[in-house]
């Protein structure tokens, strides 16, 4: 194709999708009520994705045709890869990852602008609008800011420069897109917002449209959460799966709103309340989505995943704000309608002060006071505080008895706190408690920076330690949600719902508290103190018990999901008379929502089974001559011998390990370092995991000197991380279970041949089968070997750490030799590391105390050396601002479940008295409708 | 081999976005097949009232199947149940009254397309009809350019009536459009119900 000037093709063709998603959106502006131009607008979202897609074909063009005349092409290939390697490389970098990204949400905006057809036609003026703005928001980034097709300076290079080897292997042609596509999934639920809310259409019908997009969205973005973590296990070699990086927590923020939201519609289908509360939340899940990707693009935050610092924050920033101001000036404007008419009183806008300022009263006291009588002061000020909101609360009561009764009101409220609705109002208490405590975490070094000039690292163990006792309220409610009654659960109900769940709890409890020591799994497990406050005493405290605390939850989730199956099942037995399996195939197949749910349930507590497992780790560093061996726990590892294999774009060289019990072998492994001919200067560490149901065994081979053949070793013993991947997969078959169109669903719009609509059904149904499927081949737990074609590490070196002391002490400390950014001593390899790891080694050995040389060394080198912030001072706010907030939020909640059943129950007297039409022929026409309606 | 894969995958693809923005344009300036809409699903009240049925024959389901696993006693399942049925029977009066005007809307609008198909396109008379209908100057209607009818057909018996016609000349049926009493939204002039608030118009019938 010589001839063709690829970056002006590239450049015209942004321009005429920016131009034509211009169009589309001013058509769609103009075309409510105008069939005509709404068609128009239909086929102008299409066409702007066929030329976004267009755009995407040719930059893959110009890789697979070495292009280097475009200087994204020369920066991130070069002619030694392989095709593969040349497409993965599309979103190998920032400029195109975000051509990536456009397309990405494309692909959703045309099977969405397919599947709507003539559904919800007063709402697509405005869906198509708000799609458009995303797109048109996109190609101005990259046309202004980050242009993938931006020329080289001067003649084309005759070689590019290539892939980073980090990314040359099979998880990046799997990870990002699965990624990408679970957060760019939400613009359309976000479009079905706006149009919602635009239009006034705030009842449930939006919540039906969008309910299969969500959950589509959710699946990937569960998904990509997962292989994210997978491949940091098996593919980065530092021993973990989560590290708490920026851009993971980037992922992990709209997940837990997404997962909020999922819940919360429940109620509002069932109750018709909380309108104003998923919109918040769906909205606000989309600009989390925004929101990470700036993060993350700006490079205003360090992380591994960073792109370099470019000028495309602002860009961001200023959509960022334009959406924020937009969305909630719009849900501000439309709040008297979604709260029925219901204006906010003064009453309640003067609870919402009082409590914010008595916060700030309180965290200011606790800051600033030097004394411990100012501290005291703390008592008077909450005493005086707890008897306002009292009174305020007892005045609001009596004011909203005496508005005229809003009618049907009984049917919008809460009528006892012991009711599933309360429990689904506590599962998104603790589910935002936790996107704001992460939030604010992964923030917090930034407004540090900008509020006293001074960084902070917040590092892993912070958010390991702190995040257990939030896990484990949610594990509990997980277990509570689904037994509890709505609307009011009686002390017979409770009875009757949780005798055998807790029983089993109690059951494992009791076997792991007398049995656990002796297989390995000690009920506590020593606390591990990230403060020498009372509140690292506290979390060490919690840390010490998570153990035994887990499993015993664990088990009665898992015996409150097997109790609702198995009296689904029975009672269809005894109403249909009908055979145990096919009670349950009908019982999950007439409402695959709830059983699909309690089936992601299930992988929800499987994956906490295998965080638990954590707590077990050991793990062990030496350097070996061939013939010695390495022990962890009852297991030798014993080093047999190094082997050198050459092909033609890397030299490999394999350790051969037997791993023996008891004299006995039971696995081989092979560690490897590979040395790419691209990159020699970055040799890359292949780990090898051998895998069981009950434990990992991960070997590093941290270096090996192939004349002496002595290599050092890193031999991590893992519980339980095998349950992690088998959790993941049991969740997304839970979504597939509950997104799944009903059979006679598709088989009918099949016969009257919508056919858009049955493309959308067999497209999703596809599409989910495809990620389940990829998910299964994904973790299918690989052989105790390095992986044929893949990397890497970025801890390269070898560190070697004595005893548990040590690595406390290290994992606390930041290398400071400025280029190892975030990474702590125990795992950074370079010298400097090396070199003050000997002269901690030194005081350790004098007897000195750890934290004495944690804050010794903070004086040393400032605050941002060490990775988790003191508990001290402005750090202190870290972790006091969302704890407050948790808890005044959890104080907010039940005072206001509180009103709203004495409400509830003062109306529910009147409305008993209301009667009924009797009109026959309706009568029977609904029973009709009843026998003849099957599921959803 | 895959450099010309994709290269032809972009030609092809910006073929269709090229064929996609004609088929846009061309609808913006009137052109393209007649419209049609499934009166199940395009008419935002209707779709809602759908959606609300579906939902609230689930939930009495639900409800039914929650009192055989016992997690709802027997006078709460009494309550509820009532209470969703009284709701389902509302939304079950309001689908069957609902869908007749605009049976009837179709019919007229059909006629019409099919007489004078041409000048204009085939939305024309649609947008004269909202026009017609929304005519105190709620001003959403279509485009400036489309010219009113001489007169205006009779939705029962389809014959021409003057303009301002409150009912037909020669059937009697109600041409003008019907004002609900209690919240003044235009109907059509046959419903039984209004669009916006339910009440009943055919009854209350007093403007006359």
């Amino acid at each position: 194709m010589q001839g063709i000037d690829i970056p002006s093709v590239g450049n015209l063709l942004l321009g005429a999708a920016l131009v034509s998603a211009g169009y589309t959106f001013m058509v769609s502006v103009a075309s409510a009520g105008r069939p005509h131009l709404l068609r128009s607008a239909r086929f102008g979202t299409l066409a702007t994705v066929a030329l976004v897609a267009t755009a995407v074909f040719v930059l893959a063009y110009a890789f697979q045709a070495h292009e280097f005349s475009i200087r994204y092409v020369a920066r991130y290939s070069d002619r030694s890869m392989s095709a593969t390697y040349l497409w993965t490389a599309l979103w190998g970098g920032q400029d195109g990852s975000l051509l990536w990204w456009t397309f990405l949400s494309s692909l959703y905006i045309g099977g969405f602008t397919i599947w709507i057809g003539n559904k919800f036609r007063t709402m697509q003026p405005v869906m198509f609008a708000t799609l458009m703005s995303v797109v048109i928001f996109f190609i101005v980034l990259q046309l202004f800011a980050a242009n993938p097709f931006a020329t080289t300076f001067g003649a084309a290079p005759a070689d590019g420069e290539g892939l980073n080897p980090l990314l040359q292997n099979y998880w990046m042609a799997i990870h990002p897109p699965c990624l990408y596509l679970g957060l760019t999934g939400w613009v359309v639920p976000m479009a079905f917002v706006t149009a919602a809310l635009v239009t006034g259409q705030l009842d449930e019908a939006w919540i039906h449209g969008a309910r299969r997009w969500v959950l589509l969205a959710w699946a990937f973005l569960s998904l990509g959460n997962m292989l994210g973590m997978f491949w940091s296990y098996e593919e980065l070699g530092w021993g973990g799966y989560w590290a708490w990086d920026p851009v993971e927590n980037a992922s992990f923020l709209p997940w837990l709103t997404a997962t909020a939201y999922v819940h919360s519609t429940m109620i509002q289908e069932r109750r018709g309340t909380l309108k104003v509360w998923n919109v918040f939340l769906l909205t606000t899940t989309f600009v989390l989505t925004i929101f990470g990707t700036f993060l993350t693009r700006s490079g205003l935050i360090a992380s591994v995943h960073s792109f370099a610092r470019s000028d495309i924050g602002i860009y961001f920033g200023g959509y960022l704000i334009l959406l924020c101001i937009f969305v909630f000036t719009l849900i501000g404007y439309r709040l008297p309608d979604l709260r029925d008419g219901r204006r906010i009183g003064w009453v309640q806008w003067v609870v919402g002060a009082s409590i914010g300022i008595i916060a700030s009263i309180v965290l200011v006291l606790a800051e600033v006071a030097v004394s411990w009588w100012a501290r005291l002061l703390i008592i008077p000020v909450g005493l005086v505080a707890v008897g306002l909101l009292k009174a305020i609360e007892v005045l609001r009561l009596d004011v909203l008895r005496r508005m005229p009764r809003v009618s049907a009101r009984s049917q919008r409220t809460l009528e006892s706190i012991l009711s599933r609705e309360f429990a689904f109002l506590l599962n998104n208490w603790i589910l935002l408690g936790m996107a704001v405590f992460v939030l604010v975490a992964t923030t917090f070094p930034l407004l540090s920076e900008v509020l006293r000039g001074e960084t902070v690292t917040v590092g892993p163990d912070y958010y390991n330690k702190w995040m257990v006792p939030f896990g484990l309220i949610l594990l509990l409610l997980t277990g509570i949600g689904p037994l509890i009654a709505w609307r009011k659960a009686t002390g017979k109900n409770l009875l009757q719902a949780f005798a055998f769940p807790v029983a089993l709890g109690v059951v494992m409890f009791l076997a792991h508290l007398l049995a656990g020591s002796s297989i390995g799994f000690p009920p506590f497990v020593p606390p591990d103190e990230i403060y020498e406050t009372w509140v690292g005493v506290a979390l060490g405290k919690v840390y010490s018990v998570t153990p035994l605390i887990s499993t015993t939850l664990c088990a009665f989730v898992i015996a409150t999901v097997l109790q609702e199956f198995g009296r689904g099942t029975w009672v269809r037995m005894q109403s249909k008379k009908e055979f145990v399996l096919l009670a349950l195939f009908e019982l999950v197949a007439r409402a695959r929502r709830r059983y699909g749910g309690y089936i992601v349930h299930v992988g929800i507590v499987l994956m906490f089974w295998g965080f638990t497992g954590a707590a077990y780790d050991q793990e062990s560093e030496s350097t070996l001559r061939p013939g010695q061996s390495l022990t962890v726990g009852d297991l030798d590892f014993r080093y047999d011998g190094v082997r050198m294999e050459t092909d033609t774009n890397k030299r490999a060289v394999y350790t051969d390990m037997t791993i023996l019990r008891d004299g006995h072998a039971i696995a081989t492994v092979e560690p490897a370092k590979f040395v790419y001919r691209s990159h020699p200067e970055m040799p890359t560490t292949e780990v090898a995991i051998d895998t069981t149901p009950s434990r990992d065994l991960y070997v590093i081979m941290s270096s090996v000197d192939p004349a002496t053949r002595r290599g050092t070793f890193r031999v991590i013993h893992r519980p339980m991380v095998f349950w992690i991947w088998f959790g993941g997969f049991f969740l997304l078959f839970g979504v597939f279970i509950a997104a799944l169109p009903k059979l006679s669903e598709m088989l009918a719009s099949v016969e009257s041949s919508p056919r858009p609509r049955r493309a959308a059904a067999v497209g999703l149904a596809t599409l989910l089968v495809l990620a389940a499927a990829a998910a299964v081949w994904a973790l299918v737990p690989s052989g105790a070997s390095a992986q044929s074609d893949s990397s890497s590490t970025l801890h390269a070196g070898s560190v070697i750490i004595e005893d548990e002391e040590e690595r406390r002490l290290f994992s606390r400390l930041l290398c400071e030799c400025g280029d190892c950014q975030r990474l702590p001593l125990h795992t950074c390899g370079c010298s400097w590391a090396e070199g003050m790891r000997a002269e901690l080694r030194g005081r350790l050995a004098r007897g000195d105390d750890v934290n004495v040389i944690v804050s010794d060394y903070r004086d040393r080198f400032g605050t941002s050396s060490i990775a988790i912030p003191s508990d001290e001072g402005l750090d202190r706010a870290l972790w006091a601002v969302p704890v407050a907030a948790f808890v005044f939020a959890a104080i907010g909640l039940v005072v206001r479940a509180r009103s709203a059943v004495r409400l509830a129950n003062a109306d529910t007297a009147e409305a008993a008295a209301e009667d009924d039409v009797v009109d026959e022929q309706i009568d029977a026409q609904l029973e009709d409708e009843l026998r003849r309606f099957e599921g959803d | 081999m895959l450099p010309a894969v994709f290269m032809s995958l972009a030609g092809v693809m910006v073929m269709l976005g090229l064929a996609a923005l004609w088929q846009s344009l061309r609808s913006a300036f009137g052109g393209g097949p007649a419209l049609t809409g499934d009166v199940n699903t395009g008419l935002p009240e209707r779709a809602a009232l759908l959606a609300e049925k579906r939902t609230l024959l689930r939930t009495i389901k639900d409800i039914q199947f929650e009192r055989e696993l016992g997690k709802l006693s027997d006078e709460d399942f009494a309550r509820l149940d009532q209470a969703y049925r009284r709701r389902a029977k509302a939304v079950l009066a309001l689908l069957d009254t609902d869908i007749e005007p605009f049976l009837a809307r179709a019919e007229r609008d059909i006629a019409e397309a099919m007489g004078e198909s041409g000048e204009q396109g085939p939305y024309r008379r649609g947008g004269s009809t909202r026009r017609q209908k929304k005519g105190k100057g709620k001003g959403k209607g279509a485009g400036k350019a489309a010219r009113r009818p001489a007169g205006v057909e009779c939705p029962a018996c389809g014959v021409e009536n003057d303009l301002d016609a409150q009912h037909c000349k020669a059937c009697a049926a109600r041409i003008a459009p019907l004002v609900c009493p209690s919240c003044a939204t235009e109907n059509d002039p046959d419903a039984k119900f209004c669009k916006s608030c339910a009440s009943r118009l055919d009854g209350g019938d007093d403007e006359e």
